[in-house]
């Protein structure tokens, strides 16, 4: 008793100290923010170094990017004159703000910036909130109010600095589209108006492009200027041809699908958000009938039901997947598509078979076309002001008039001026180039810079996007489940109402107001929840403590330091690297959850309300809920089948080795490839291999392989009753239902077409049963089997290894039991159950909690490539990354993180529970 | 209850591999028989092949009045006992009698009465909600019977079950099995190694090697007369001395000459061993053959001399290896009688009990009725 109860004084004291650390790390909020330039001497000269975002790669050889690069050497050659024209004398003058270096020999070293690359997500920002952010960093209009907010970036018109100032008028002209100016000159988070950025590249029209060999083989007539909404139907309607893998026109689904829309809504005559200068706040916009006629259009384009020549039943003339979209668009196979036009356009397309047309009039002849431009600007945190002053020129230099014509000037020696923007060509003196290039080319550009809107830049402009993309996710799901009215009017009526709500919900979070008395609940609900958690953590610590106490009366006290020595100095390697790099990180990392954090500037402590909002996120629980499915689906579908397939490697008379090798090949693929080996399979249309096989399948067919599935589980579930285990029966039972319905709610849709009497599908029950079905899966996009496509790779990748492991333990269970069971009057589904599971038992629990575990946390990348969360399947995790690395929401998504981790717990222990109670045996001997 | 029959069994294995070669074997309905021979000789291949675990090569097995060859093993009514138990260990003693009970549909009382029952006899009753791990050997083994016995099958069979118990504990065992048997008198195949075992279970032995028979028959009379050469020196332990030579006829008299050794031939072997003069025969004596030659010893008596090796007291007897010349041989002896090593000693073979064996053949030329 006396060692327990020191054991426990012990554990207790450890626990405290552990506590102890967690409150005091909660105030040692990690300091991420820096620069990545710096000045250097060497040889008595002073390098400035500074790190470019795009910074133009040398290494490639195609024209236009040696136009780039020619004119990157060009300013570097230039910086030193420039540098002794306009800073040498202030920072001799002042070397207490400038440093004792020689101003005298002075030259630059540009570096690349480089990070992960992640389609459609801002990396800038984990590199900003990693502190790896580039001097130079590029700012898009979308997110550009984000990064003025969060102080990313360094004002260009200080005075003291005189970078804007310096200028030319012209200078400025050539460079800056008066449209763009409220985009770049704002209010700051400190309420003064500053430039933030500048563009370069000139302004960004959206533009339609077209496949003229397209067009020409359906006979349609090429578009024209005034172009309207019906007849690019029309062209889409009369180009797709989902058999040959042909659609009119390109559309990316995903979280920013809404990015798409934005065009239809301009052309509409509906708008994004506005801003109320007396308030000083945007609110959201896209509710009003306008709007709604532009989703009534967007959604017919896109899941328009129609029945081709064979009588199958197509949704809409878009292909949805972005991912291969140039490959599509270059394969001849998409015939229309919406895109930025500007000088990298221009020379990357041909124009024999591209051709390019302002976008089309919407229903009341409004042109909405989007503009926008890249734009760079200054991290606001370069500590050297001859970094900062260094990068500011760069920024100047790399799209003034000089650079601009060393561009055009190899453009148009490397033979591809004709592709050159025709205002720059005409300016820098090459007038009989510009009567090369493609007819209405100039025009189209002329158009769409002058009717284009800057695309939405301001507040919470990206919480907008995702919010406008969820009516469209609930009136594309409404269209799959043929839901929407026919009628225009009523369906008119539908999409307005969706809007409306969406709309409504878009402003409360953008607006982010919550009433004082529901701030008041918040905070119980959280203290409480907090509360539940600090003594589940108390549990969690003593069952961990006890089990892996060893229950030996007589243990020694103390460290035993002379006797043990050797041992911890053998674990200190172990040891200290998991605390540096896991529980500091961790601990340190965890502090953010109680404030409001900023990467730049004050971060104010928030309390529990992190927490407290956190439970009453209908979106957070949403994800929990996604991730539990997930999780479900996983368990079931990568938990059994390697162990059923295992058993039945096992009883392959010949080629073992031939089989294993088969299905151990996907795992060595890497996870990103598979996932995207799979968005092929998964096209929607008989060209992806998936529809292909299941479009092959009778109905009948699906009915039978879920009637064999129920019949396998009835069998199984009957030999557990045998047994008395009546439960274990039933949830086979269960399980045989579940997957009967899923095969069967696959034949629904066909035997049974909605809006049809029953009687008259019964007549028709027997032919169709036979048929095929006519509608090709959109496997990614609709809710009801998106989160089982996210799954199905994770199995066929999974099934190699896991098959392997069971295999070996296989291999474990001596003959014997086999054969005693067989005389014991066992078939193979006794021997699975009672001989096979039994012994795999230790096993299969620990690869049970592995996998569930491993799902709530592996789910969030395979997702993100597969659908980046849409048709529901956003999951926790990936909700926290959304969170913190597209929001910056860095202390709520810390809470979410800390909730979910919390939500493991359970688990978890369970797992260490097993595992101190598992006994690891040699083969051949009985398992333990 | 019912017999069982091989007729010409083999069994080939990929590879052309002959593990059995036409064997063939009738046991009586009630019968023990014990399979022995070395390891590797086709015995525990044979069982299985009763028990419908390995496939038949040719011939055909009979049990009761029904060939099994295709008959799956649950159905051939038969019970098997497994040298490692193969004891399902997630299961409790009582589950693992009941499980192929169960598996055949009895009703739950009758389960319960027969499992019980098994339970009483083989006295594992305080046992019966253990598992498997938490039992000792020969525990084990009683579940192992245990389940075979509350299926009340027509045959059961033994694969070495008594290999992995120590030597008191297969002592015991042995006894517990004599006693199972005489009790449900049901047939039994009995896989050994030891022919101890072999000799004190079987109503009838079966020596078997390299995947032929040897020699059937009760255990006396393999003892006494054994076929050849390898059962002569597989049975009985100590083994058989065997001393290689050569039959001369000498003055009307039949002598074995070997090294060093030279015997006269019983007169009544004569007649058997006739047509091996003059050539290669190996003369079998047991230990128990010898007497020690003392003074009493009239002269011209057949005398082995051979210098003590090693002595071995097993208490009334002692063992004497001897060595003499190339042959190394064994006596048994009074244990009263002092031997000292290295000492030479002089041995009187009883040449009444004596075998010959066709060195060519070495089949046993003095078995009796041929």
């Amino acid at each position: 008793m006396i060692t327990q109860n020191n054991t426990l004084y012990r554990f207790r004291r450890n626990l405290i100290l552990v506590i102890g650390l967690c409150l005091i790390s909660l105030f040692l909020l990690p300091d991420a923010s820096q620069a990545s330039g710096y000045v250097e001497d060497r040889n008595g000269k002073t390098i400035v170094h500074v790190e470019v975002v795009y910074l133009p790669d040398p290494t490639r050889v195609d024209t236009a990017s040696r136009a780039d690069v020619a004119a990157v050497k060009e300013f570097k050659t230039q910086f030193p004159a420039i540098f002794a024209a306009r800073y040498r004398d202030k920072y001799k003058a002042h070397p207490e703000i400038y440093g004792i270096h020689n101003w005298d020999n002075i030259e630059i070293e540009l570096h690349p910036f480089t990070s992960l690359n992640v389609e459609g997500v801002e990396v800038d920002l984990m590199a900003i909130a990693g502190g790896t952010a580039p001097d130079v960093i590029y700012v898009n209009f979308r997110k550009s109010d984000t990064y003025i907010q969060n102080r990313f970036l360094y004002p260009l018109d200080k005075p003291e600095d005189g970078y804007l100032s310096d200028m030319t008028e012209d200078e400025q002209a050539f460079r800056i589209n008066e449209k763009i100016w409220p985009v770049i000159q704002r209010k700051g988070p400190d309420g003064e108006t500053h430039v933030w950025a500048i563009p370069y590249g000139g302004a960004l029209g959206k533009v339609l492009l077209f496949r003229k060999d397209l067009f020409d083989e359906k006979g349609i007539a090429h578009p024209t200027i005034d172009w309207t909404w019906n007849d690019m139907m029309e062209a889409a309607r009369k180009i797709t041809d989902p058999e040959r893998g042909t659609y009119g026109f390109m559309c990316g689904g995903g979280k920013h699908e809404s990015f798409n829309w934005i065009t239809f809504l301009w052309s509409a005559g509906g708008d994004v958000m506005l801003y109320n200068e007396k308030e000083d706040n945007w609110r959201c916009t896209f509710d009003t009938p306008e709007a709604a006629q532009a989703l009534d259009f967007y959604i017919r384009l896109n899941y328009e039901k129609w029945i081709d020549n064979d009588g199958k039943v197509r949704r809409g003339y878009t292909s949805r997947n972005s991912g291969n979209a140039w490959t599509k668009w270059a394969r001849g196979e998409i015939g229309m598509m919406m895109d930025y036009i500007d000088e990298k356009l221009f020379s990357t397309i041909n124009p024999e078979v591209t051709g390019m047309v302002p976008v089309p009039l919407g229903p009341s002849g409004i042109r909405g076309g989007e503009l926008n431009s890249r734009m760079l600007g200054l991290f606001a945190e370069i500590k050297e002001p001859a970094v900062r002053d260094a990068a500011w020129e760069y920024i100047r230099f790399y799209d003034c008039e000089d650079a601009v014509a060393i561009k055009t000037r190899i453009m148009v020696e490397g033979g591809l001026g004709r592709f050159v923007n025709p205002r720059l060509l005409r300016r820098f003196g090459y007038p009989e180039i510009e009567r090369l290039s493609p007819r209405g080319w100039s025009e189209t550009f002329d158009i769409a810079i002058a009717t284009g809107q800057p695309e939405p830049y301001g507040r919470n402009s990206n919480v907008a996007y995702d919010q406008m993309t969820l009516p469209i996710q609930a009136a594309a799901q409404l269209a799959l489940d043929d839901q929407l009215p026919t009628n225009p009017d009523e369906r008119l009526a539908v999409l307005h109402g969706l809007l409306k709500r969406y709309c409504a919900k878009a402003n409360e979070r953008m607006m982010g107001l919550v009433p004082p008395r529901q701030r008041a609940l918040r905070h119980i609900c959280a203290s409480l929840v907090l509360l539940g958690i600090i003594s589940v953590f108390t549990l969690v610590f003593r069952r961990i403590g006890s089990a892996f106490t060893p229950n030996i009366p007589d243990s020694p006290k103390g460290w035993q330091w002379r006797r043990y020595g050797w041992a911890y100095m053998l674990l200190v390697p172990a040891v200290g690297s998991i605390l540096l790099w896991r529980y500091i990180p961790l601990i340190r990392g965890s502090g953010m959850a109680f404030f409001d954090y900023r990467i730049i500037g004050k971060s104010t402590w928030v309390g529990l309300d992190n927490f407290g909002d956190l439970l009453f996120d209908n979106e957070w629980w949403k994800a929990v809920w996604n991730s539990l499915r997930y999780s479900f689906l996983i368990m079931f579908m990568t938990f059994l089948p390697p162990i059923i397939l295992a058993i039945l490697l096992q009883e392959v008379p010949r080629g073992k080795i031939l089989y294993r090798t088969i299905f151990y090949l996907p795992a060595v693929i890497a996870g990103l490839v598979t996932i995207l080996l799979w968005k092929q399979f998964y096209e929607p249309s008989e060209r992806g291999a998936l529809n292909a096989l299941v479009l092959r399948i009778p109905m009948i067919g699906f009915l039978l392989i879920g009637a064999a599935m129920m019949v396998l589980c009835v069998l199984f579930a009957r030999r557990l009753w045998i047994h008395e285990r009546q439960w274990v029966g039933w949830g086979f039972v269960a399980m045989g239902v579940l997957l009967f319905s899923a095969f069967g709610g696959l034949t629904l849709p066909t035997l049974f077409p909605s809006g049809e009497e029953l009687g008259d599908s019964f007549v028709h029950l027997f032919s169709r049963l036979l048929s095929r079905t006519g509608e090709p899966f959109q496997w990614l996009s609709d809710a009801d089997t998106a989160m089982l496509s996210c799954v199905l790779p994770m199995v066929w990748a999974g099934m190699g290894p896991g098959c392997l492991i069971y295999l070996a333990a296989l291999k474990g269970i001596p003959e014997d039991y086999y054969e005693a069971a067989d005389i014991d009057g066992a078939n193979v589904l006794d021997k699975i159950l009672f001989v096979v599971f039994p012994m795999l038992k230790a096993l299969i629990t620990i690869n049970f909690v592995g996998v569930f575990i491993g799902s709530w946390y592996g789910a969030t990348g395979s997702i993100l490539a597969m659908t980046g969360g849409g048709a529901n399947t956003e999951v926790a995790g990936l909700h926290i990354w959304y969170k913190a690395f597209t929001y910056l929401k860095f202390g709520p998504a810390t809470a979410a993180a800390w909730m979910l981790g919390f939500m493991l717990i359970g688990f978890t222990v369970h797992q260490l529970r097993i595992l101190s109670r598992v006994e690891y045996k040699a083969q051949g001997t009985e398992a333990g | 209850m019912a017999g069982v029959a091989l007729q010409n069994v083999y069994k080939i294995y990929p590879g052309n591999v002959l593990a059995v070669k036409d064997v063939s074997l009738k046991v009586e309905d009630g019968e023990f028989l014990v399979l022995v021979g070395p390891s590797g000789c086709g015995k525990s291949t044979t069982l299985r092949m009763v028990a419908g675990l390995e496939e038949i090569s040719k011939g055909t097995i009979t049990i009761g009045n029904r060939v099994v060859n295709d008959v799956p093993p649950k159905d051939r009514d038969i019970a098997m006992v497994f040298q490692n138990y193969a004891l399902y260990p997630h299961m409790s003693v009582w589950e693992n009698m009941a499980f192929g009970l169960k598996l055949r549909k009895f009703k739950k009382d009758e389960i319960a009465r027969r499992v019980n029952e098994a339970a009483r006899v083989l006295e594992l009753e305080d046992y019966l909600k253990r598992r498997p791990k938490a039992l000792s050997g020969g525990q084990r083994q009683r579940v192992a019977m245990g389940r075979a016995i509350v299926r009340d099958p027509a045959v059961f069979l033994f694969d070495e079950p008594l290999s992995n118990l120590d030597a008191k504990m297969r002592v015991e065992m042995r006894k517990e099995i004599l006693h199972l048997h005489k009790r449900i008198k049901t047939t039994m195949i009995y896989v050994t190694h030891d022919q101890i075992e072999a000799m004190t279970l079987g109503d009838r032995i079966c020596v078997m090697r390299d995947g032929v028979i040897e020699q059937v028959g009760e255990p006396t009379h393999v003892f006494d007369h054994p076929s050849s050469l390898f059962v002569a020196r597989f049975i009985g332990t100590p083994a058989m001395n065997i001393f290689e030579g050569v039959l001369r006829e000498k003055n009307g008299c039949l002598i074995f000459d070997g090294e060093n050794i030279s015997a006269p031939i019983a007169r009544r072997q004569y007649d058997q061993v006739q047509a091996c003069i003059n050539k290669k025969v190996c003369l079998g004596l047991r230990p128990k053959a010898f007497s020690l030659a003392g003074s009493s010893t009239e002269d011209g008596a057949t005398v082995f001399t051979g210098a003590v090796e090693v002595s071995e007291l097993l208490g009334e007897d002692v063992l004497a290896h001897l060595a003499s010349g190339s042959h190394r041989f064994t006596v048994s002896l009074d244990s009263h009688v002092r031997i000292n090593m290295d000492e030479q000693v002089r041995v009187c073979p009883n040449m009444e009990r004596a075998h010959i064996f066709n060195a060519e053949t070495e089949q046993n030329l003095t078995m009796p009725g041929t």
